[in-house]
């Protein structure tokens, strides 16, 4: 048998100590290579991008904490992987394995399992972005953001990276192992545990750093919130890392020292809490501060799309508006658009329309021409009557009209109308500005005045007439089969004689949509990620709590209450970092709906929209609970 | 029956047996009965009988040892009485109740109250101070705190571990924790406790303490003992020990002198069972 060999059967022999190993550096693989895939896209790189170079610079930026990420991950289960073999690698220098020999068995089999682990992370990334672009495309009902496809050079950076880094990991790792003697190798497992001691004062800090940062995130109004961002997270950071390291061992020994303590399994999941929470402390408060950045991050992208919506919607009163020119040139007409939704079945709920004239005119004391709308009284008002808009005129003007209206394409040779300041030009029409009552089509102008209706018919004959139709129905901003038809049978040589809030919504969801893809993948990646590196380092710590639980069962504990105590260990250690992440984010983004408030956007639907976002992550966490607690217990008390 | 030839004193025949001397009416705390355990043989494979028509009646108060070589079937016999494990066939009674009913939820409360363990690890938590490992039994079936107390007092200050109870289990000597294992065996007053080799993983200073610990809660409070043990240095504090060889009765003693005396009959009959020395 050759010594390769013998790291191959070792492999195979105890696969199952192997399997959690190479899970979670396949997970760390398949992390990268996903998010690779996404920043070295063509789509990506082309510039696509919503937020251009800056939002490049921010995912790459990202890409490099993923990394850092997954090297830490990567290095911390081979280090308790390592670990949990002390005692085999003992056994094996006592039978005569050299120091070399069995830094090699450790470099060939680490070898083995991290080739294995970046073939199958590849295939489960490859796998997971599919997966993930379908649910996005399904979710924003859009087009699939990107074209679904193996990059090569993030499969090159994937594997020779990891392959570096696994290689890093294993020299440093069987160094150390070399460097022990048998007899620590041997006892290693049997080290008794030092019950963790907590400085009082480090823990109020704690406490009290966070409860600082969270008054200042409140108080703090507009601009001053820009000032306070980076002093306020640097304490909030330090507060939560305090407050995990000393707080959380500080609470558990005071609980232990209540009379409550002593009532039936609290004792034990409190006393288990103590080394639990103490062990894990650095990585919790990483992950409750983390995940306070993502989801304040995730927060802030939800929070600018919807007022981004919400300013789209209100720009789009109605479904579609419609110039019909009648000049013969290829159009939507009201006609066409009557069929359609007779077709589709649908009733509109507005349907109105209002003959104009459109006409260029000068501004006083200017050279250059605009366009205005000229609509006759009568016609307005009852325009506005089915429209159900408020009515309301604006300032008085005099138009003076100046001769023939020149072509409608080129409005600069001559106007139509001079505005004046007075009545005291011959010929002048007392008009009043008015706000169009909806979407007015770029082709026709939106400055609109109201004049009575003789002058109107006379200017008409003049100049022409257009006719302006407004169609609403229920359901217009979503994507139907009327909003694709009417879209389609637009002419696009025409397109400016149509506002379509479909057509739109379409177009702003696409847009948007690679953005909030990009902002989704991030923090869905760290969810996952952070809440297996939590699921991995419990299940380090099995066979521990199986031999306390072996104990435990012969004094005679029942299923249901070792249950328990697992339960309520697991549940806290899971849930701690996230529902504190959850809580700065929350802070975070009120902070962020101050500073929105400041331009004009509404305060309370920022926080209403924070507490969607929060609340999305917390179900999610929730349920990567519930199976962490499920497939724990399962592994921890089989059922008999 | 007939194949325990050797025996004297088994519950069958005690009657007529001169050297029982049992206070008052003798009531049964423990009952096994035929007790039978075969491990193996169910898919074809070589079956092993650990243990085979075994008969046992311990007597509220009493201190018995169960000596044997390894491979003996003592702890096959610890781990059936204990309801851990259950047999082929036979019966056992702990306290009038039998076990063999019983869900595994039952069972663990069953454990919890009518039983205490005493193991050769000492087989306590690691994370809890002596004091919570000791209160723990009472913990889990919601005690009142100052009943509690009052236990706990009682059986800490028998044992002499109070000056300790407040350091962690590694914190503290061998025997310490061991005593604290007794004090937790105990703390619930069960109906019997059951030790396994308590004393082999101590020094023989520390294995005294324990034992004359044991033997004081045995005389002052009338705690039933049952102790598994190879070492007839321990089994010597017992008034009766029972022998068993390949799964089978083979003897029992009664202590009727001193310590010393009932020690020198132990070493005599473990030598005429042969190739089994201390």
């Amino acid at each position: 048998m050759t010594f390769a060999q013998l790291a191959l059967s070792n492999l195979r022999g105890s696969w199952l100590r192997y399997a959690a190993f190479l899970l979670s550096s396949t997970f760390s693989v398949a992390l990268f290579f996903v998010y690779a895939q996404f920043l070295f896209h063509p789509d990506v790189q082309g510039g696509y991008l919503y937020g251009g170079p800056v939002t490049r610079n921010v995912l790459t930026v990202c890409l490099v904490l993923i990394a850092v990420f997954a090297f830490f991950f990567v290095l911390y289960s081979s280090g308790a992987f390592l670990r949990a073999r002390n005692k085999e690698f003992g056994l094996l220098t006592l039978m005569g394995t050299t120091r070399g020999q069995l830094r090699r068995l450790i470099w060939l089999e680490n070898t083995f399992l991290s080739l294995a682990a970046i073939a199958a992370g590849v295939a489960l990334g490859l796998l997971f972005s599919r997966l993930f672009l379908m649910a996005i495309a399904r979710v924003l009902l859009i087009d699939e953001p990107l074209s679904f496809a193996l990059v090569p050079r993030a499969l090159a950076l994937t594997a020779c990276g990891f392959f570096v880094l696994f290689q890093l990991v294993t020299v440093v790792g069987a160094g150390a192992v070399g460097r022990r003697t048998v007899l620590e190798m041997l006892k290693e497992a049997s080290k008794p545990r030092v019950k963790p001691r907590a400085r009082a004062w480090a823990a109020v800090l704690g406490f009290a750093l966070v409860a600082g940062g969270y008054a200042v995130a409140t108080a703090v109004q507009g601009a001053m919130v820009a000032a306070a961002f980076l002093p306020v997270v640097t304490v909030v950071v330090v507060g939560t890392y305090l407050a995990f390291t000393q707080g959380s061992v500080f609470v558990t020994r005071r609980l232990a020292r209540s009379l409550a303590y002593l009532r039936g399994t609290r004792m034990l999941v409190v006393s288990q809490l103590v080394f639990r929470l103490s062990d894990n402390a650095r990585l919790l408060a990483n992950i409750a501060s983390l995940s306070a950045v993502v989801l304040a991050a995730a927060g802030t992208f939800y929070v600018v799309s919807r007022q981004y919506f919400a300013t789209v919607d209100g720009q789009f009163p109605h479904a579609l508006t419609l110039v019909e020119t009648g000049d013969g040139r290829p159009q939507l007409t009201r006609a066409q658009v009557d069929a359609l939704l007779r077709d589709h079945g649908v009733t509109a709920s507005v349907s109105a329309d209002l003959p104009l004239v459109d006409a260029p005119y000068a501004l006083p004391g200017e050279e250059g021409t605009d366009w205005l709308a000229l609509v006759a009284e009568s016609a307005y008002l009852g325009f506005l009557n089915a429209l159900e808009a408020p009515g309301g005129f604006g300032e008085p003007a005099w138009l003076a009209p100046v001769g023939e209206r020149a072509g409608a394409q080129e409005p600069s040779r001559a106007a139509a109308f001079r505005l004046l300041g007075d009545a005291g030009a011959p010929g002048a029409i007392a008009a009043r500005g008015v706000t169009p009552p909806t979407t007015v089509p770029p082709y026709l102008a939106s400055t609109w005045y109201v004049v009575d209706d003789a002058a109107w018919e006379r200017e008409a004959a003049r100049l022409g007439r257009v006719t302006l139709a407004v169609y609403d129905w229920p359901g217009a901003d979503r994507s139907t089969a009327l909003g694709t038809a009417v879209s389609q049978a637009v002419p696009s040589e025409s397109a400016a004689l149509v506002a379509n809030k479909h057509a739109t919504f379409v177009m702003v969801r696409q847009t948007l949509g690679l953005s909030m893809f990009a902002g989704l993948f991030v923090s869905v990646l760290f969810f996952i990620g952070a809440g297996s590196l939590i699921y991995f380092k419990l299940f380090t710590e099995l066979p521990d709590d199986r031999r306390l639980f072996t104990r435990l069962k012969r004094i005679g504990i029942t299923r249901r209450e070792a249950g328990q105590v697992v339960g309520r260990q697991v549940a806290l250690v899971f849930l701690l970092p996230f529902a504190v992440g959850g809580v700065h984010a929350l802070f975070a983004l009120n902070a962020l709906g101050a500073l929105i408030g400041t331009v004009g956007a509404d305060r309370a639907a920022v926080i209403g929209y924070a507490l969607i976002v929060v609340g999305l992550f917390a179900a999610v966490q929730l349920a990567f609970f519930l199976l962490t607690r499920w497939t724990y217990l399962r592994a921890l008390l089989p059922r008999a | 029956m007939t194949d325990t030839t050797l025996m004297t004193g088994r519950h069958g025949d005690s009657q007529g047996t001169p050297v029982v001397s049992t206070a008052g009416a003798a009531e049964a705390v423990l009952e096994a009965r035929g007790l039978t355990k075969v491990y193996g043989g169910t898919r074809g494979g070589a079956s092993h009988t650990a243990l085979q028509d075994f008969d046992l009646r311990v007597e509220r108060g009493e201190f018995l040892g169960i000596m044997g070589p390894s491979g003996s079937g003592k702890t096959t016999l610890l781990n059936l009485l204990s309801t851990i494990d259950t047999p082929t066939s036979g019966s056992v009674r702990i306290g009038g109740q039998d076990p063999a009913g019983m869900d595994a939820e039952q069972l663990a409360l069953f454990r919890r109250r009518r039983l205490g363990f005493v193991f050769q690890d000492f087989n306590l938590l690691d994370t809890l101070t002596l004091r919570e490992n000791v209160l723990l039994p009472l913990v889990l079936d919601r005690v009142p705190v100052d009943d509690m107390n009052a236990r706990l007092a009682r059986v800490a200050g028998t044992l002499g571990i109070a000056p300790v109870l407040d350091r962690m289990p590694y914190e503290v000597s061998g025997g310490q924790q061991q005593r604290a294992a007794i004090a937790r065996a105990i703390v619930h007053d069960p109906a019997v406790v059951l030790a396994d080799e308590l004393t082999g993983n101590l020094d023989s200073k520390s294995a005294n303490d324990v034992m004359q610990a044991l033997r004081a809660l045995n005389e002052e409070q009338g705690v039933t003992v049952v102790m598994v043990t190879h070492d007839p240095f321990a089994a010597s504090f017992c008034r009766r020990v029972v022998f068993i060889r390949d799964g089978r009765a083979f003897t029992e003693l009664r202590r009727g002198g001193s310590r010393q005396a009932f020690f020198q009959q132990l070493l005599d009959t473990l030598s005429a069972m042969g190739g089994f020395a201390s």
